[in-house]
């Protein structure tokens, strides 16, 4: 029996650039929630932000919301599914707001395998304050604090996402919407913590948009095997987020079941 | 009848579940008992003390100089040198020397291990004590039976001084300020408890964990005190009361998340147990120095209540309420103690009883507003997953949906909104019975003012001096009012206070009250009777 369609869209303004790379990924999690909506009530979807450009999401999506801190939207989600175990917790967070600010909440929600999404609009900069380098800029990145290039190398979250348990990590390209509408699917639907971090070009401070559609390739095209922690691992040093000539896998890099936090607490 | 007891020794050895032994013996006797813990922020070594006073009369605290000192290494001689009277019972280890000494032999189960058993069954006998009033107590130790030969050993090795009887069938209760904190949160509600763990508020943590199956919560440690506020806030915005516990530098992590409470208007209950500061400053030391802190932190204005108990049964009580209340207005509601009031035992009378509060929630009709505008400033609650609705709270600025907004008119619409909250908060908060509490000599012209754990040691020195006693227990909405009407006819006021500055007596200033003095401690130490009589009687 097919379920009516709600409509997702509050009516809010949208301030986003236009061609922003926020707008794939919104419709990608729209359309996916869509699906969803066959099995899973609207009402038990609760969506969250941190404080970036990203975090208009909250605002503009009609469903439960909680548009919470720079950086803490991780640890309010964590409370809000020990509270209410029957939502379908889903975080929005910025490369900045979850890779700076937030990210001990980050690799600890991965460690407790909390059953939550975590989507990561990794546009590898800070844009709403007007142009800084983030934890995934490369170092080549001129931003406003670091005129001269940056002097620290991209951080790998794959790479810290694996280490720390999580037990789904993927990568989308906000550009590929039907593409990362699935990844976003499984992950909603994968029992335990759910990363994805998606490439979304900023038109205005790092527009990345050739370099993703030139790039990318789809691990699904792939004989790569999810289950194999050691490939996803390799998988994931595969690009260090500081390159421009090296292929870039999309795709689900792992996925395996365990025990959540709200089974175990 | 009243004896003062201090028991001296290494940390480690045992001397506070000495303490707290003992304490149980006594308060099975149908004394009233108060015990002060004395520790260092360290695990083996160092010294250790524990000062108890017991009493046939209601007390709560404890003197400077003892009655009994029992010295189990040599350290504790020296350090104890200073709460010697002339005609104090001395007992030092065997291996010791000291005029006028008993000698008795502290043993310890293993080297280097508690010596509790040993210390037990010396104080027990030297107060004339059957021995048998000790043995349940000894019995329930991990290697009773070990155990129980020091115990008779050290009861037999000392003879009787004192001849302490039974005072009546009843067994008084004894309870720590946390413990009490604990069960009133429960008794309040709570459904989760988020901490991580810092000196003097992790012992709520440490019950809540270990008995949390049989009160039915779930009790959580993330990785910092920002994960802790966050996930409480989680938690209530989902539906479940929450409650948060910490020390002042925890709490100074918590801050921008208090003011996302304030924003968001989403209940909360935060413990503040305060130690001796600045910065990490004296962890297992009493302070009262987070007063302004805590009325003042967080960004932004908006709506908050402070609650100061100042005894294990004020505790259980305001916990309880702490809980209600946050959820009856939607605000941040902080239950300010202190080390003295968290870790003391105290003999309290508690009858537990379950007290949840409806808050005001959505009748389910229409389209559901998170921030709908009301004649009071509180909007009905509804929860997440819902039908047909959606919940949406958030940090920024916002309209009654939950809607970000920066325009100006809605801007301050929503800051009236939450200013006619914290009207309705007011209103009804400084009309309490419990907003003040008038002790010591309702009727005397001389005037203690005072807060929090300083309760016992005020109340019992006004008492003896003849002076009144105010004491605000809520500390904001301040119910000054109460206060101005209390010291109308007052000739002298004096405030007592732990705090350097002065923290008590500016925020009274703030409000228009003047006192005529100032006693303060802040050594770390709460006052001792004798000493708050003295600095008292000078004026």
């Amino acid at each position: 029996m097919a379920v009516a369609k709600k409509s997702l869209y509050t009516g809010a303004e949208i301030t986003w650039c236009r061609l922003c790379g926020n707008f794939g990924l919104m419709s990608a999690f729209g359309w996916a929630v869509h699906e969803l909506a066959e099995t899973i009530p609207y009402e038990k979807f609760v969506i969250l932000s941190g404080i970036g450009c990203h975090g208009k999401i909250v605002d503009y999506i009609d469903l439960n919301s909680f548009y919470s801190l720079h950086g803490r939207a991780v640890p309010t989600a964590t409370g809000i599914k020990l509270a209410n175990p029957e939502l379908k917790v889903i975080c929005f967070v910025g490369d900045g707001d979850i890779y700076a600010e937030g990210i001990s909440h980050l690799v600890f929600a991965a460690k407790r395998n909390t059953d939550i999404t975590v989507i990561v609009h990794n546009n590898r900069a800070y844009s709403l304050t007007t142009g800084q380098f983030a934890p995934t800029s490369p170092s080549y990145f001129k931003g406003k604090s670091t005129p001269y290039g940056s002097p620290e190398d991209p951080m790998n979250p794959l790479a810290i996402m694996l280490s720390s348990g999580a037990t789904f990590v993927a990568r989308g390209y906000a550009g590929f919407t039907d593409h990362l509408k699935n990844i976003i699917k499984e992950a909603i639907l994968h029992k335990g913590f759910s990363f994805v971090d998606v490439l979304q070009p900023c038109v205005a401070f790092y527009n990345t948009y050739d370099l993703y559609n030139r790039q990318t390739y789809r691990l699904e095209q792939t004989d790569h095997d999810p289950s194999d922690f050691e490939k996803a691992y390799s998988k994931a040093l595969e690009w260090d987020y500081n390159r421009e000539d090296v292929k870039i896998p999309i795709g689900i890099f792992y996925r395996v079941e365990k025990p959540t936090y709200e089974e175990r607490a | 009848m009243e004896l003062n007891i201090i028991i001296g020794g290494k940390a480690g050895a045992g001397i506070k579940e000495a303490g707290r032994m003992f304490a149980r013996v006594i308060a099975n006797l149908g004394y009233y008992v108060f015990v002060d813990v004395d520790y260092p922020s360290l695990i083996r070594g160092g010294h250790n003390f524990v000062n108890i006073r017991f009493s046939d009369k209601k007390i709560m605290s404890v003197k400077s100089k003892a009655d009994i000192i029992i010295a189990t290494d040599g350290r504790s001689i020296r350090a104890h040198e200073k709460d010697a009277k002339e005609d104090t019972v001395w007992v030092i280890n065997e291996k010791e020397r000291r005029e006028g000494a008993i000698r008795a032999p502290f043993k310890e189960v293993a080297p280097g291990f508690f010596k509790s058993s040993s210390v037990l069954g010396v104080l027990l006998k030297l107060l004339g004590i059957p021995l048998e009033e000790g043995l349940p107590l000894i019995l329930s130790l991990p290697q009773k039976e070990k155990n129980e030969s020091i115990y008779r050993e050290a009861y037999n090795s000392v003879s009787e001084v004192y001849k302490i009887r039974k005072l009546s069938e009843t067994k008084r209760e004894l309870l720590t300020g946390n413990e009490a904190i604990a069960l009133g949160a429960v008794d309040g509600g709570l459904d989760i408890y988020v901490a991580y763990p810092m000196t003097p508020a992790s012992p709520v943590l440490h019950y809540l964990a270990k008995n949390k199956n049989e009160l039915g919560i779930k009790v959580v440690h993330p990785e910092n005190e920002i994960s802790v506020i966050n996930m409480a806030l989680g938690i209530s915005y989902a539906g479940k009361r929450s409650m948060v516990g910490t020390s002042g530098g925890g709490f100074a992590l918590m801050t921008e998340a208090l003011s996302l409470s304030g924003m968001a208007e989403i209940p909360l209950v935060i413990y503040e147990a305060q130690r001796a500061g600045p910065s990490t400053g004296v962890p297992t030391y009493t302070a009262q120095s987070d007063l302004l802190f805590c009325l003042f932190a967080g960004h932004g204005d908006f709506p908050r209540i402070v609650l100061a108990p100042g005894d294990a049964e004020e505790a259980y009580f305001l916990s309880r309420e702490a809980l209600n209340l946050a959820w009856k207005f939607q605000v941040p509601v902080l239950l300010l103690g202190d080390k003295t009031l968290g870790e003391s035992i105290f003999t309290a009378e508690i009858n537990r009883e379950k007290r949840v509060e409806k808050p005001k929630l959505w009748n389910g009709n229409g389209d559901y507003k998170r921030y709908e505008i009301t004649d009071d400033g509180i909007s009905p609650l509804a929860f997440p997953g819902t039908e047909n609705i959606t919940v949406k709270v958030t940090s920024y600025e916002h309209d009654e949906r939950g809607i970000t907004v920066e325009d100006a008119l809605l801007v301050k619409k929503m800051q009236d909104k939450r200013l006619k909250k914290a009207e309705t908060i007011r209103n009804y908060m400084i009309n309490e019975d419990y907003a003040i509490k008038i002790e010591g000599n309702p009727q005397s012209k001389r005037v203690i003012i005072t807060w929090g754990s300083n309760k016992g040691v005020v109340n019992e020195v006004a008492e003896e001096t003849g002076y009144k006693v105010i004491r605000p227990l809520i500390l904001e909405p301040f119910p000054h009012e109460r206060i101005k009407g209390e010291i109308e006819r007052a000739e002298k006021v004096i405030g007592v206070e732990c705090s350097a500055s002065g923290q008590f007596i500016r925020l009274l200033s703030m409000y228009g009250i003047r006192v005529d003095a100032n006693i303060k401690k802040y050594d770390g130490r709460p006052f001792y009777k004798d000493e708050l009589k003295s600095l008292i009687e000078r004026y």
